[in-house]
């Protein structure tokens, strides 16, 4: 499928016309309910679509934006370098074509012509660079940063191609353009508003930024300076952020709002015999795990975290907490990639985890304590967890606590274990290289094998998917039996609108893209 | 009445006649003698959960998991497939204990300190006055809120951080209290009879004091209990899975459409209990303090 | 009286110290830093404190407090640590929020307490009176974020008669925005309500015994008027200062309200700050519902000393 780059060869060009049925796709590897839209025929102009999501924006500024929640705008605002199908294929968006060259180390990116910024100034290669040389600044602490560690010069030998040089080669890297380092901000709206830039967001997306009251609602309009001609249809796009997930789903069903960005698992059931609304649901790219410290007692005994492994009962946890809507999972790559292997996954047995017990040297069992998020959903996952692992005689507390402690401790190492989740990124490399190597920056483990190290960045540096496939499996088998993460639980993407809702696409990395939607 | 007495001998007598009549008044306050009883019954309860729980107030069963009330489960089943009734027995524990340790904190610092601001008056009352003024200045629930936070989730932080909301409504009632009774003749002959001024503020000043502050101790316990559950309803209180109400009405408010017995029965017992105390404490003004 | 209320102003300085004081050392000494809820789950120790230094959160406490102190002094509130919004507008966009909550709520809860507490006071030791004490209790015992909870689950999931939660502005429907305030008054307002019923019930008892309701009685006016016009008149001084003394538990209230019912008002202002360790806001805010109390208690005594002219002001 995503066979973009040929190791070997000098340079291999690319050009997003080689790409099968881009832009227009369709294809669907949904599990989607009565929704499965068919591409109805006329869609209508104008209306307002009432948006539910599931907490508020932290900024709106992608060059200094970490909240998972903020992509719900960005995607809508900006329009990304390269964008995402339905099935997590990259495609040809404001970049319509590229060349990778110099063993994969250079990236030509070619500009579409004739776009422009909300504000009215032109979307060209300098914006770009403007942007990406902002977010390099050591002084911004930029997280897009990390993004573009490997990148060492950009050049823009005309106002619609980029240059980009990179250390070492990055198979991930369009990748990293479809996300939030993708998405350019106007450089005049930049330097007008300096740090309040996040109040006032001016990208090239089918919708601009009108007004955001923090904790009550944002609205968007119709960007009439889109470069898609008829798009988008909508007028107007309000975001309510509710909280608590019952009272989203409850405006749902009370008409408050027209689509929400996630449903209770619970209710799920209740919405396929539901004729008054509509829902899709899709594998997501994210996953629930648990992370454990492998440098702090007790849990640097590796047989101590094996036998967490055996002793939690996957299945059982996926019908108490997502009521069977979730996959088991064991590895960091979900269904949705095509890093996914079914065949990697460690036996639920307690008998196998009392063996690790023994072998670890505390037959009888440890005990710890592992933090997590205050909220009621999480509290109920750590406490199943807690009474599947006393099953064995593994003792954990509970702690729960706000996520910005609970961020500082899994970051300063201050942890025995934590309950964080990833939400998952479309190329594996972003699922795994951080996570997994030594001294990786989401490395909260801080878990270190050479081996896993080395099978890891040949993943990174190798062109074809089928090669990235082997190291990725043998990679993932390593970290399952060391286990400085226990893997929980895939989390499906689950989302549901009113029947006047038409045009809407649930997609694996669970944003929801306007564009092309339209109320009647 | 009082202020004709002379020596503290003859209003002890007194306060035991007063204190006899005053029980049998108790008697026929209807609604003091139902808090009696309600009060009565959440410490048999927490004192005996073992003997009256029908399971582990810890026990989950997932494939229990949301059973509505039953004959097996009376009040049914919570989200980890535990029994309701069960976890809201224990929970009365920590709701009472907190309650009054609350209560007992508020009374050990706050009648001291206003004990002293309100004898030696001057530069010691303005300025314990002043962070009495702050502290009181706060929205209570945010600054307990705050305090809970620095020192993170447990029912004796919870504790500690009410607690320090407490402390300056008992320093502000006894520091009037002391402030009436200075004034009066028996206090004055005290005095003047040469007793030192710590012996007259407990003997003198603190004895008629003593019944307000009583009644506000109930009244408080009540509201403490309800304070407990508001942290822990935010996430502040002890750390699951103990059998807190405020949690548990937490952790079930996320199921309330499918299964809103999870958190609608301990908003009950906190209800209840908070009912029990206030109903006892109003009782107990009624008849000591006929205003 | 301008003495006195001038008197009054200055001895709430000290009181705004301490509350600054310690609302800027609770909020510091808080784990956790606002660099991680900014950079995410990207933040790496570098980048964390590059952010500190550009947040100016590397200097030493007592510099950073005096600085504040010296801003606030100056009537600048600073700015959000998380968006460069300023504090003072972020305050005074959920500023009418909670105003119209909390008023509403005040003006409901008199509503209640009045007549109830009237009639408990005008029949004594009666079932009447018996009853509506009960309530006045059970008002004040109910959890509110229970009562909340089954107001929602009834009203709003269940009969589909109002809103679960929002806000509409008043400039945007009128209806619209009462529609939306229905369920969190009601919760705000009950236990308000409780309290200002048992006090007026109280005082109109002591009232009655009054040597001049003796008189009024004697001359053979009807009890009701001697009620209604000596009576309640009088009563009506401590109800003002138990509303007044009651702004304080009023804006607790509103913090759980306002979460529960997602309204964009103070109490969710304070919440969100909290969460992200936003420093600025969350001491701004602190400060400014402090002051709002204590400006309260302050109209209280103002209000108290115009009815009860033996006040003396000294």
């Amino acid at each position: 499928m995503n066979k973009k780059q040929g190791l070997g060869m000098a340079a291999v060009l690319l050009t997003g016309s080689m790409l099968a049925g881009c832009g227009t796709s369709s294809a669907q590897s949904t599990v989607s309910s009565h929704s499965g839209a068919p591409v109805e025929a006329s869609p209508v102009r104008g209306g307002t679509l009432n948006v539910g999501i599931d907490s508020d924006f932290v900024t709106l500024n992608p060059a200094m934006s970490s909240a998972l929640i903020d992509r719900q705008a960005f995607i809508n605002i900006f329009d990304p370098l390269l964008k995402l199908s339905p099935t997590m294929q990259v495609e040809p968006n404001l970049v319509t074509h590229w060349t990778v060259t110099n063993g994969g180390t250079t990236y030509t990116l070619f500009l579409r012509h004739g776009v422009k910024f909300q504000d009215g100034t032109p979307f060209n290669a300098q914006a770009v660079i403007y942007n990406w040389d902002w977010e390099m600044n050591p002084a911004n602490a930029s997280p897009r940063l990390s993004d573009l560690s490997l990148v060492t010069h950009l050049a823009a030998p005309n106002p619609y191609e980029i240059v980009v040089t990179l250390k070492a080669p990055y198979s991930a890297f369009l990748s990293v353009l479809t996300g939030r380092t993708g998405m350019i901000s106007s450089p005049t709206a930049m330097k007008k508003w300096g740090s309040a830039y996040g109040l006032h967001p001016v990208g090239t997306g089918p919708f601009k930024f009108v007004q955001w009251i923090k904790n009550d609602h944002m609205i968007l309009e119709r960007n009439p300076l889109y470069w898609k001609k008829n798009q988008p249809y909508l007028n107007k796009i309000v975001y309510t952020p509710i909280t608590n997930p019952v009272q989203e789903y409850n405006a749902l069903v009370t008409g408050q709002v027209n689509v929400i960005d996630s449903v209770p698992y619970q209710d799920v059931n209740s919405l396929a015999s539901n004729t008054s609304l509509r829902y899709a649901e899709n594998p997501g790219l994210g996953y629930a795990d648990m992370e454990l410290n492998t440098q702090a007692s007790p849990l640097n005994n590796v047989h101590n975290r094996e036998a967490i492994d055996y002793a939690i009962n996957r299945q059982a946890l996926n019908q108490l907490l997502y009521f069977g809507h979730a996959v088991p999972a064991y590895t960091q790559f979900s269904p949705a990639s095509w890093a996914y292997d079914p065949h990697i996954k460690v036996p639920y047995s307690d008998a196998l985890a009392r063996q690790q017990l023994a072998k670890a040297g505390n037959p009888k069992g440890f005990s710890f304590t592992l933090l997590g998020e205050n909220d009621p959903a999480t509290v109920q996952e750590m406490e199943a967890i807690q009474s599947e692992l006393a099953k064995v005689g593994i003792t954990m507390h509970i702690e729960p606590v706000d996520f910005t402690t609970l961020l500082t401790d899994a970051i300063n190492g201050n942890y025995q274990a934590d309950l964080l989740g990833w939400s998952g990124r479309p190329d594996p490399d972003q699922n795994s290289y951080a996570f997994d190597t030594t001294g990786g920056s989401f490395n909260d483990p801080r878990y270190s094998n050479s081996q896993v190290d080395s099978l890891l960045l040949k993943a990174r540096e190798a062109a074809s998917e089928s090669v990235r496939k082997q190291y990725y499996d043998e990679a993932a088998t390593i970290v399952l039996h060391q286990a400085p993460y226990i893997f929980l639980e895939y989390t499906p993407v689950i989302q549901a609108w009113s029947p006047s809702v038409h045009g809407f696409q649930v997609y694996p990395d669970g944003l929801m893209r306007f564009s092309k939607t339209w109320i009647k | 009445m009082v202020e004709q007495q002379m020596s503290s001998e003859v209003i002890v007598v007194t306060d035991a006649q007063g204190h006899s009549r005053a029980l049998r008044r108790f008697w026929k306050n209807k609604l003091g003698v139902m808090g009696l009883i309600i009060v009565v019954g959440f410490v048999l309860m927490a004192l005996f959960a073992p003997g009256i729980a029908p399971f582990s107030p810890l026990a989950t069963h997932f494939s229990h998991a949301f059973q509505p009330p039953s004959a097996r489960h009376w009040l049914g089943t919570d989200e980890l497939g535990r029994d309701v009734l069960s976890r809201i027995i224990y929970g009365a524990r920590s709701s009472l204990v907190s309650g009054i340790l609350i209560v007992a904190i508020g009374v050990g610092i706050g009648v001291p300190v206003g004990l002293v601001s309100g004898y030696y008056g001057g530069w010691i009352d303005d300025v314990i006055m002043r962070v009495v003024d702050a502290a009181l200045a706060f929205p209570a629930l945010v600054l307990a809120l705050a305090i809970a936070w620095i020192l993170g989730p447990s029912l004796i932080h919870a504790v500690w951080a009410i607690a320090a909301v407490t402390i300056p409504q008992f320093a502000r009632i006894t520091r009037g209290q002391v402030l009436s009774a200075r004034t009066r003749e028996y206090v004055e002959a005290a005095r003047c009879l040469g007793a030192s001024p710590w012996r007259i503020m407990l003997h003198h000043v603190l004895r008629n004091a003593a019944t307000p502050i009583l009644v506000v101790a109930t009244l408080n316990i009540g509201s403490a209990i309800l304070a407990v559950a508001s942290l822990s309803f935010l996430g502040l209180g002890p750390p699951p899975p103990a059998p807190n109400w405020g949690a548990m009405l937490q952790d079930g408010s996320q199921y309330l459409n499918m299964a809103p017995w999870i958190s609608l029965f301990p908003g009950l017992a906190i209800f209840l209990a908070v009912l029990g105390f206030s109903t006892l404490g109003d009782g107990l003004r009624d008849v000591l303090d006929p205003k | 009286m301008v003495t006195f209320i001038v008197r009054r102003i200055l001895s709430l300085l000290p009181v705004a110290f301490i509350v600054l004081v310690v609302t800027f050392s609770l909020i510091h000494l808080t784990p956790g830093n606002p660099a991680y809820t900014i950079l995410g789950d990207q933040a790496s120790p570098q980048a964390v404190h590059l952010l500190d230094v550009k947040m100016g959160l590397t200097r030493p406490l007592p510099q950073q407090f005096a600085a504040y102190i010296g801003q606030v002094a100056r009537g600048n509130l600073g700015v959000s640590l998380l968006d460069g919004q300023s504090v003072l507008s972020l305050i005074i966009t959920r500023l009418p929020v909670t105003l119209e909550l909390a008023v509403l709520a005040v003006i409901v809860s008199l509503l209640i307490a009045i007549p109830t507490g009237i009639f408990a006071a005008y029949r004594p030791n009666t079932w009447v009176d018996n009853l509506s004490r009960l309530l006045a209790l059970v008002g004040a015992a109910i959890p509110n974020f229970w009562l909340a909870l089954l107001l929602v689950y009834i009203f709003a999931v269940g009969l589909h008669w109002l809103p679960s939660l929002g806000w509409v502005p008043l400039t945007q429907s009128v209806p619209g925005n009462l529609v939306h305030l229905v369920l969190p008054v009601i919760v705000l307002a009950l236990p308000l309500a409780a309290v200002t019923s048992r006090v007026l019930r109280g005082e109109l008892i002591e009232v009655m015994h009054l040597l001049y309701i003796q008189v009024a009685r004697a001359k053979g006016i009807s009890e009701w008027a001697v009620v209604m016009h000596h009576g309640v008149r009088n009563a009506l001084v401590p109800v003002v200062t138990v509303v007044g003394l009651q702004v304080g538990a009023l804006l607790g209230g509103v913090v759980i309200t306002e979460t529960i019912f997602s309204l964009p008002g103070m109490g969710q202002l304070v919440v969100n700050a909290i969460f992200d360790r936003d420093y600025p806001v969350l001491d701004g805010s602190v400060l400014f519902m402090a002051f709002v109390v204590l400006l309260a208690n302050l109209c209280v005594d103002l209000v108290y000393a115009w009815l009860d002219p033996r006040i003396r002001y000294n």
